[in-house]
């Protein structure tokens, strides 16, 4: 059964960077997401499968960006997008925490 | 030189930035006002401003823009994010704690960059500073998205109210400095750079704030955001400029340039340039903003845009800074060249 997990990055605070006391992560199987959630998931993945690189961020400075791993039964799939592009329903899942 | 420069078009302006017949000054002049064009467009696109301050800059030469402080103004995101949110009318007097307190920090940043280095807004040239609060619900961040400054609430728990910290909001600002003058980038040794830039001149604005010399002042980055769940761990700060890497930092970063790697994150490579600034500054004594935060300042806007500049490079400005600004005192040279050899620059 497809999974999604999702992992907050940076910031101003500096999550998930190495030897920083803070993570944020979550899960969340894909049945348990709105069809329309599944479909723009799916559209993400193909856009950014696509990028040779992760998008440039233009002006925008210490703003979160997401690591979203896919897993289904061919493997995992793993995308870093900027916060504006992921689900609410995704980010939702995730919860702040010390490490 | 006063020039109207929107019937000068775009192209022109940039031209002229460059044009090595004419001063430094007026190269310089011609920069800020191609800077000033792009801005203007982009706001009037978005309509940002409202009809009342568009109506206003329609109207203004350059060289009322450079007089004019800038406005400051604060929204209210109530939790969702939308931005910029809902205006808050009268900041400065409002109920809302977080509103009143943006508007009177926002207000003395504005007021540290026009006073300390005789700059007038992010853009020199005045442009409004935009703040929106409330954003997202627990949202444990605070982010400049290229024309405006963004903050959370936190989440009670790791973090307090963004706002509550005044180095975090005169790092969101600074990086509007940077974007309006040296446009560093936001990866490799540029993006440590950049958040570098935001670091030193928010812990100069809260020892400004504050009236601390340098041996007063804790160095510390985010000291007033920690909430009592981190604080109960025994983290004081996000990052701490004086020791980069101690154990009550909840994101400790490197502290020699042989520990940089490409692709670090900004936000753990600014370690090395904040550990320099720090040295520089203790070695010279006095108030940060004084000397080394002149050399600093000096090093991010007195030359062309540099969106890929290497840490050796604005460790080289800031030599040649000090060696232009305090001819007289060569003591600050030798401290700041000493500095950056300590974290292997
Ligand atoms: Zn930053």
């Amino acid at each position: 059964m497809a999974e999604y997990k999702i992992e907050r990055l940076g910031g101003f605070a500096g999550f998930g960077l190495p030897g920083s006391h803070l993570a944020s992560r979550g899960r969340i199987a894909a049945a348990q997401l709105e069809q329309q959630v599944q479909d723009a998931l799916e559209a993400l993945f193909a856009k950014h499968a696509k990028a040779r690189r992760p998008a440039t961020r233009g002006p925008a400075r210490d703003m979160f960006s997401y690591r979203i791993t896919r897993t289904t039964d061919s493997g995992e799939q793993s995308i870093e997008v900027p916060e504006a592009d992921v689900p609410g329903a995704l980010i939702n899942c995730i919860k702040d925490e010390l490490i | 030189m006063i020039c109207h420069c929107r019937i000068i078009p775009p192209n022109v302006l940039e031209r002229l930035s460059q044009d090595k017949r004419l001063t430094e000054a007026e190269r310089k002049h011609f920069f800020n006002m191609a800077a000033y064009e792009a801005h203007w467009r982009k706001l009037r696109t978005v309509a940002l401003l409202s009809s009342s301050h568009a109506a206003a800059l329609g109207s203004m030469s350059a060289t009322v823009a450079a007089a004019a402080a800038p406005a400051i103004t604060v929204y209210n995101c109530a939790n969702g994010t939308n931005l910029p949110g809902a205006p808050v009318p009268n900041p400065g007097s409002s109920t809302d704690v977080t509103a009143k307190r943006t508007f009177v920090e926002t207000t003395g940043v504005a007021d540290f960059y026009r006073q300390i280095f005789k700059r007038n807004s992010v853009d020199n040239l005045g442009m409004t500073l935009q703040s929106s609060i409330h954003y997202g619900v627990k949202y444990n961040n605070a982010f400049w998205n290229g024309q405006q400054m963004t903050y959370g609430d936190g989440d009670g728990n790791i973090f307090v109210d963004f706002t509550l910290g005044n180095d975090v909001i005169a790092h969101e600002l600074t990086h509007g400095v940077t974007q309006f003058t040296a446009r560093l980038g936001y990866s490799n040794q540029a993006g440590g750079l950049n958040e570098s830039m935001s670091d030193v001149f928010g812990s100069m604005f809260r020892q400004w704030s504050a009236k601390q010399n340098v041996k007063q002042a804790d160095w510390l980055i985010g000291s007033d955001i920690m909430g009592p769940g981190a604080k109960a761990h025994g983290y004081t700060c996000l990052r701490d400029m004086a020791k980069p890497g101690a154990a009550h930092c909840l994101a400790p970063q490197p502290t020699h340039f042989s520990e940089f790697k490409p692709n670090m994150d900004p936000h753990e490579s600014s370690g090395i340039p904040n550990l320099a600034f720090y040295k520089a500054a203790v070695a010279i004594g006095g108030y940060s903003w004084e000397k080394a935060g002149q050399v600093w300042y000096q090093a991010l806007v007195a030359y062309r845009p540099s969106p890929s500049m290497k840490m050796r490079t604005f460790a080289n400005r800031t030599r040649r800074q000090a060696k232009l600004l305090f001819r007289a005192d060569p003591s600050v040279f030798k401290a700041i060249d000493a500095a950056w050899i300590a974290v292997g620059l």
